[in-house]
């Protein structure tokens, strides 16, 4: 039930956010600055968002890591995310029978 | 009579055209999709409130937050505030649509920006000028019901076929793999170099603090540094 409720307001407040200039706040500005904060929120929010990911996976170890710096040297080839993320997979599986 | 139908005949131009340019994004949302599907039925998060945040959120990163919010144990009241810091940028996007909208009435207006993606915006705010209003809301149809309804049959699809994955896998894994995969593309200069480490190593440090503040002041501190050694040195 809070899984629901969070995933109902989780949506509610996104739709805001794109009304927002447009029904609600017609015609004003950004506020200055409001693009840089934006442009590095990704960065920010995406990194540590996989670090707490890993230190919470249970048993996660040397090839987790690996599978995590496979898939980084995959995104900078990049490679289609469904498939980076399927050979970071079969690393970590293969590594974890072997390490 | 004739003008009607002239009329009518460039109006289902303008949805056609609109299905035409949405489906090569269609296309490369695909695996995205599924993986967050995927991801969405190896974690702890309840089905269908993992499933409705396919078509309700139609924010895959926010959606993927979401799961792992969920599973790391984070509070709701946290969990709300990074999907709002993820999805800020929608902010932006709808201050970018604004003459786009301007002419239409107030029920597309309050319609409309429900499917309002980075996809789209990019597409809709260079193609969208060349229809007048009628056709511009056309044309937004065919973007975005196609798109609204691939992304909920392949994260569907996610959730249907992820299961089969042996639990030995540890496919949940794929979530923190998946961050990992979208934070590399954002990280281009030195400030998301610096937002990027500044936040993994908050992150660290913080990953079993209470109800997901961690993350928070990762976020937090992540743009801080991003904007601090943005600056040059004459600012």
């Amino acid at each position: 039930m809070n899984d629901l409720a969070l995933v109902l307001a989780a949506s509610g407040l996104t739709y805001l956010l794109r009304i927002g200039f447009i029904v609600v706040l017609a015609g004003r500005a950004l506020p200055p600055g409001f693009l840089r904060v934006v442009d590095l929120v990704k960065p920010a929010a995406f990194s540590a968002l996989a670090v707490v990911g890993m230190v919470h996976f249970a048993g996660f170890g040397i090839p987790h890591l690996i599978a995590a710096l496979v898939v980084i040297v995959g995104a900078r080839l990049r490679f289609e995310l469904l498939l980076n993320v399927a050979v970071g997979m079969v690393m970590m599986v293969l590594l974890s029978r072997i390490i | 009579m004739t003008d009607t139908v002239t009329h009518r005949v460039g109006l289902d131009r303008a949805v056609r055209s609109g299905v035409r340019d949405v489906l090569p994004i269609i296309l490369s949302l695909i695996p995205f999709g599924f993986a967050i599907g995927a991801a969405v039925a190896a974690s702890a998060v309840d089905n269908l409130a993992g499933w409705l945040g396919g078509p309700l959120l139609l924010a895959g990163s926010a959606h993927i937050a979401i799961v792992n919010a969920i599973d790391s144990g984070a509070g709701f009241a946290a969990a709300l505030v990074i999907v709002v810091m993820i999805n800020s940028r929608f902010a932006a996007y709808s201050a970018g649509m604004v003459s786009l909208f301007s002419d239409q009435p107030r029920w597309f207006r309050l319609v409309g920006p429900f499917a309002l993606v980075d996809q789209l915006f990019a597409l809709a705010g260079q193609r969208g000028k060349t229809f007048d209003p009628p056709g511009f809301r056309r044309y937004w149809m065919g973007l975005t019901l196609p798109l609204g309804m691939a992304w909920t049959v392949t994260i569907s699809l996610g959730m249907w076929l992820g299961p089969l994955v042996p639990a030995q896998w540890g496919l949940i894994y794929s979530v923190p793999l998946i961050f990992v995969a979208m934070a590399v593309p954002s990280i281009q200069d030195r400030s998301s170099i610096w937002a990027g480490s500044t936040a993994a190593i908050v992150a660290l440090v913080g990953a079993n603090w209470l109800a997901g503040l961690g993350v928070l002041l990762a976020i937090v501190a992540g743009v801080i540094a991003g904007i601090l050694t943005g600056r040059s040195p004459g600012e």
